[in-house]
């Protein structure tokens, strides 16, 4: 079959994208991003921002989950906004680059907090999206029905003036 | 992959699915083989355009029955956009439109099923359905278990995968009507969810912490442990032969 239109090229594209993925998040559509990597159950948004890819975040009755002692309720913004509170976060109104800060960004729907993204040094966010992949994306990218809108962001110094997360890991 | 008719009907264009499985098809159809999914999505749209159709039919030969050659499909022009959105925009509802094709089918073999077995009107049933349905589950394993029982679960995996896989919420996640349902099954799913766990590890602990009333996994463990001391237990009680 003879096909005309540069078909090679647009088969390349297509292995970049996660066409499931931009279904729920029409966002990603329009707005570039990047997938960091593959799918994986293990870890959630928060375990990703907080830095812990080796657990799921939940309050659940069922051993397999972890939830901080302390926290608050994963059912409200605030029970999200203590986790990072634990870990030396506090509240802006900033959601532009700062060097010298580490920032997260909550989303959240009418049915309450849906997802976290943390930014990285190059002012672009990366998010683990649910149990599927990680991305690099801008933080309009994800808003829309899905995750809701971004509703805080957090942030604290680099400490000793390095982030948590280096650039070349996840 | 695409089956087009080249004799008789010439042109007919069939979006081979999961009922296709294991089905011997006639020396009177020409496979079209798209490795991507929503480029696939978009030739099968296009073959059925009058454009498509015109190129289709335009070398037919035959004094009484029609025909065309694979050497007559190969040389057909597909215009493919160099837009990536309007590809999907005309690939992936293409695609869409044969998972509910597929979905539809399934549907109506279980109410037949369901039909004959309450004494209904047995003849209806095809004779040919215990072969149809052991295609469609085939991948899926256990012949214990009863076949519309492993169809509807394998259909409300994939719908409850699809629509829950981007939240980070577990409640949202057992929420969903696929994940309740499964629930509901009762014992009869465990041999399929603890085989569903090992080959695609994901949140079925709920599932089965809720239908055995058991919890097997140590204070403390990660999620990925979680999933080894199920499968474990699974194994010992011979859910996983």
């Amino acid at each position: 079959m003879v096909g005309g239109g540069g078909r090679e090229r647009v088969l390349e594209v297509m292995d970049e994208r996660d066409l499931e993925l931009e279904q729920d998040c029409h966002g990603l559509r329009n707005l570039s991003y990047k997938i960091t990597s593959p799918r994986d159950p293990q870890y959630n948004c928060i375990a990703y921002a907080v830095g812990d890819l080796s657990q799921f975040w939940d309050h659940i009755n069922v051993k397999g989950y972890y939830w901080p002692p302390g926290a608050g309720s994963v059912e409200t913004l605030a029970g999200w906004m203590s986790i990072f509170e634990m870990h030396g976060y506090t509240e802006t109104t900033e959601r532009t680059l700062e060097i010298e800060y580490e920032k997260i960004a909550i989303y959240e729907s009418a049915d309450g907090p849906e997802h976290v993204a943390r930014q990285k040094a190059s002012g672009l966010w990366t998010s683990k999206m649910g149990r599927g992949v990680d991305i690099e994306h801008a933080l309009e990218a994800l808003e829309g029905d899905f995750y809701g809108k971004v509703v805080a962001i957090m942030k604290r110094k680099c400490q000793g003036g390095k982030r948590y997360w280096s650039e070349g890991g996840k | 992959m695409i089956l087009i008719t080249d004799s008789g009907t010439v042109g007919r264009v069939v979006y081979a699915t999961a009922y296709h499985h294991g089905a011997v098809g006639t020396n009177n159809l020409i496979r079209v083989v798209v490795e991507n999914e929503v480029l696939r999505g978009y030739v099968y749209q296009f073959l059925q355009s009058k454009l498509g159709q015109h190129q289709l039919k335009a070398n037919i030969y035959g004094a009484i029955v029609d025909h065309i050659e694979p050497d007559d499909v190969k040389q057909i022009f597909v215009p493919i956009p160099k837009n990536k959105a309007t590809l999907e925009s005309i690939g992936l509802p293409a695609l869409r439109s044969v998972e509910l094709q597929e979905q539809a089918f399934i549907e109506q073999e279980i109410s037949k099923i369901e039909l004959a077995q309450c004494g209904g009107f047995p003849n209806e049933v095809d004779p040919d359905l215990p072969r149809k349905i052991h295609s469609l589950i085939e991948p899926l394993r256990p012949a214990e278990v009863s076949s519309v029982l492993a169809l509807e679960f394998k259909a409300h995996v994939e719908k409850w995968r699809q629509e829950t896989q981007h939240t980070s919420s577990m409640t949202k996640m057992i929420a969903h009507p696929s994940y309740r349902r499964i629930m509901g099954m009762g014992r009869d799913a465990l041999p399929l969810i603890f085989h569903e766990l090992k080959e695609r590890p994901d949140h079925w602990l709920v599932a089965l912490n809720a239908i055995t009333g058991e919890d097997p996994v140590p204070a403390d463990s990660k999620f990925n442990e979680a999933v080894e001391a199920w499968l474990a237990g699974g194994e010992e009680k011979g859910y996983l032969k």
